[in-house]
């Protein structure tokens, strides 16, 4: 057990937002989210799963909903409670600690929100090991384990408890859901045990994200040299730098799809980055060269700050750092769940070859 | 009669300030600088209406008042900040509640500047949705209890800001809290609104809207001390401020929202150089005599950064435009770096016109007026308006939707003080909600366009 105070904010928000791949929202709003919650309640224990009884119920917790509407409209002080007391009747036992789900920018932050406003320890366990758009693309459903039930509940009361046969459906149910609570709730998903967490869970996932984080803290921004200690940390590579020339967005099946089109600096070559939500496909003058589930990070050559591709302005000077993603997510099931085909695009993962 | 189709523009800085009057082709007639000794010891932007005196007398008899119809004057009105003790108290107001209380205002800020600021703070019930629709109904009772609590307190508030929840996509919560708070504490504590303008984020456009309001009584007596300076000279017609994306405003909304002039030195610099340039992609390399900045404007546009102005720290709603410091020993590479992919020459002002070509890649100017860029820069400048909001679409089109967008910023340029008639829209960024599969659309779109002047004919084009 180690405490989680102030001090651990930003590292741990750093390396979220770079498993972000792009995506999960901007990091400004968990991080005060995160620190007005200490203040108020003081750091939160942050426990390895061996260290609770393996029988306990934990408690699954993400943000769902836009990031755009939930920097307007963010979580009161309630949902917490809330969330735990309709799991916990749902399940009919107590809760014992907090479970991240999803590794990224306020996803990997709203658990420890939740533990330090709720006195409960925070498990340094996450399902996803970076971010995906779905509550179904994680380690836990890789494993067999239904994600029902989802239970959300929204700053005005408003509450639902919904399951299904499949994930597919309990799944859309929950987004369509979303638009009757603002466009954002706070959500638990999966009905797990802390040994199940321990068996199946990433293990150390705060602490390594955090440790990343501090890594990419060090980098002074400017030159790809200067990222060279960070890219043997995160098993990654600088795939191209070069200027923003373009920014495309369009609505495909209900879904934002993007579009980013760099140019190198000496204007010979070109790359194009399609996101949906995060970072999907790098592909460089017709050839993609790298795909999900692997890891694609825009960083602001200025500024040395990553990116959410939706919000990329052209003229920005980027490079783009691509790297390995945890090893659950490179087998024929991982492919299947969370690779390039899993967002409607026909192609075969490309992994990143160091 | 002779038309009043002068301007005049003023750039006060911290080291220095210099003024020119242009005619109506945009010609120089008439420069001016503060001498060394002007304001004794206080730097030119401590005392803004003496300098902006000294400046008028010095350019005589081209700057009289049958002759001119503009002032525009860049300073940055945001000295306070750096001098907690001149910020006024402030009373907060957020409506929204039970929603947002995980974050309460003031978080993140550095502990003096919220000790010198923080007044009554209240989360109220109310606010909107994404889509327009009421959220809760505004807790009128508890924005009276708030009233009271800034009127009654041994040290009363000099100044509120009020921000709710989803205000751009529908403000009636907001407008309706400012009536209360005006009626109850009087016009002289002025009421400042997150949801006016500027982008999406209730801290951020609270954090603004705090700032502003700690700001705004020491921006109205400095600008009604401004206003006296030139009344005396008979100046009685229109003063513009510059904003720190280098486009100008009435002087009565900088009074209000005087955050937004930071960085309005270097922008209207950036600004004047383009002009000077003559040319519509530019980098401008601006030396002011401490530091380089070096900064562009593509076809016309100015670079924008992706981020948000910070100011000590703390995080506000207006954009950043991008600005690149060179360090003295690299300001060719520096410059290098930010000229990357832009195909314009470089243009040098102020200071930056003593640099050797040596230092510098790509093609140089160095124009004869360089040194005034700032003040020509203010002088030239244009108004804007800024559209940054969810929009729903519903039943409509896309294109319909971004008609709309365009249609309120082009509102809001012509509010700025726009010519309607020669209003410019840029390009329209959609932003589409990730995640959550709906039918909205987050767009941001300017509009632009030169400053309808009051004493030229505003019929003369016809």
């Amino acid at each position: 057990m180690r405490l989680f105070g102030p001090e651990d904010v930003d590292d741990l928000a750093l390396g979220a937002l770079f498993h972000g791949s792009g995506g999960g929202g901007d990091p400004y709003l968990p991080r005060q989210m995160l620190h007005a919650a200490l203040d108020r309640h003081g750091p939160v224990r942050l426990v390895d799963a061996e260290e609770l009884d393996p029988d306990g119920l934990v408690l699954p917790v993400v943000t769902a909903g836009a990031p755009h509407s939930l920097i307007e409209k963010f979580h009161g002080t309630a949902e917490a409670a809330a969330l735990r007391a309709a799991l916990e009747a749902h399940a009919g036992r107590p809760v014992v600690g907090v479970l991240p789900i999803q590794l990224g920018p306020v996803n990997a932050l709203m658990p420890l929100v939740v533990a330090a406003q709720l006195g409960l320890p925070c498990l340094d366990v996450d399902g996803m090991r970076r971010t995906f758009p779905k509550l179904e693309m994680t380690v836990f459903a890789l494993a067999g384990l239904p994600i029902s039930p989802i239970i959300l509940v929204d700053s005005a009361g408003s509450s639902a408890v919904l399951t299904a046969a499949d994930n597919n459906t309990v799944s859309s149910l929950l987004r369509s859901c979303l638009p009757s609570m603002g466009l954002v709730a706070m959500c638990s998903a999966y009905l797990l045990n802390v040994g199940q967490c321990a068996e199946i869970g990433s293990r150390q996932a705060l602490t390594r994200c955090a440790e990343l984080g501090a890594v990419l803290r060090s980098v002074a921004p400017g030159p790809a040299e200067n990222y060279a200690g960070f890219l043997e940390r995160c098993d990654g590579r600088i795939i191209f730098s070069g200027v923003v020339h373009e920014v495309v967005q369009s609505l495909d099946g209900g879904f934002a799809r993007g579009t980013l089109s760099l140019e190198s600096t000496d204007g010979t070559r070109s790359l194009r980055i399609d996101f949906q939500s995060e970072n999907l496909v790098a592909t460089e003058d017709g050839v993609p060269v790298v795909t999900v589930p692997d890891l694609i990070n825009l960083v602001d050559v200025d500024s040395g700050f990553l990116l959410q591709s939706p919000d990329v302005v052209v003229g920005q000077q980027v490079h783009v750092i691509a790297s390995r993603v945890d090893p659950h997510w490179h087998t024929p099931a991982g492919h299947a769940c969370a690779g390039p085909r899993a967002f409607g695009i026909d192609l075969d993962v490309v992994p990143v070859c160091a | 009669m002779s038309p009043a189709d002068r301007r005049v523009g003023l750039a006060v800085g911290r080291r220095d300030a210099c003024a020119v009057v242009l005619g109506p082709e945009n010609e120089v007639l008439a420069r001016a600088v503060l001498p060394d000794d002007a304001n004794d010891y206080d730097p030119p932007d401590a005392r803004p209406a003496a300098t902006v005196a000294t400046l008028l007398d010095a350019l005589g008899e081209v700057a009289a008042p049958e002759h001119v119809g503009r002032v525009v004057l860049a300073a940055a009105l945001t000295r306070p900040l750096h001098r907690p003790a001149e910020c006024a108290r402030v009373g907060v107001l957020r409506i929204g509640a039970p929603a947002t209380a995980s974050v309460p205002p003031f978080s993140g800020w550095p502990a003096r500047l919220t000790a010198a600021v923080r007044g009554p703070v209240a989360l109220v019930a109310g606010g909107h949705e994404y889509d327009g629709r009421v959220a809760a109904p505004l807790d009128r009772a508890a924005v009276e209890a708030f009233a009271r609590a800034c009127r009654t307190r041994r040290d009363p508030v000099a100044a509120v800001a009020v921000t709710a929840v989803h205000a751009q996509a529908n403000g009636a919560h907001e407008q309706e809290a400012a009536v209360l708070l005006a009626d109850a504490l009087g016009p002289d504590v002025p009421v400042v609104t997150g949801g006016d303008e500027g982008g999406l984020g209730l801290l951020e456009r609270e954090n603004a809207a705090i700032l502003d309001a700690a700001l705004a009584p020491t921006a109205r007596r400095v600008l009604d001390e401004v206003g006296a300076v030139l009344a005396e000279r008979g100046l009685v017609d229109e003063l513009y401020l510059v904003h720190g994306d280098g486009t100008v405003f009435p002087a009565q909304s900088a009074a209000r929202r005087p955050l937004r002039t930071v960085g309005a030195l270097h922008s209207s610099a950036r600004v004047g150089g383009v002009h000077l340039a003559g040319e519509a992609t530019v980098v401008v390399v601006d030396d002011d005599g401490r530091r380089v900045r070096v900064s562009a404007a593509v076809e016309g546009w100015p670079q924008e950064s992706g981020r948000l102005v910070e100011v000590l720290g703390i995080r506000t709603n207006l954009r950043e435009v991008r600005v690149t410091e060179a360090p003295a020993d690299a300001v060719g590479p520096t410059t290098a770096r930010a000229v990357a992919g832009l195909a314009g020459p470089l243009v040098l002002v102020r200071n930056a016109r003593r640099l050797p070509d040596l230092l510098l890649p790509g093609r140089v100017l160095r124009p004869d007026d360089a040194p005034f860029a700032a003040a020509i820069g203010a002088a030239v400048g244009e108004a804007a308006g800024t559209v940054d909001r969810i929009f729903w679409i519903g039943e409509r089109s896309r294109a319909e939707v971004v008609a709309e967008a365009r249609r309120l910023a082009a509102e809001a340029a012509i509010r700025a003080g726009a010519d309607p008639r020669r209003v410019r829209i840029g390009t329209v960024a959609e932003t589409l909600m990730t995640y959550v599969p709906t039918s909205c659309v987050r767009i941001r779109v300017r509009a632009v366009g030169p400053v309808l002047t009051v004493g030229t004919e505003r019929g003369g084009e016809q």
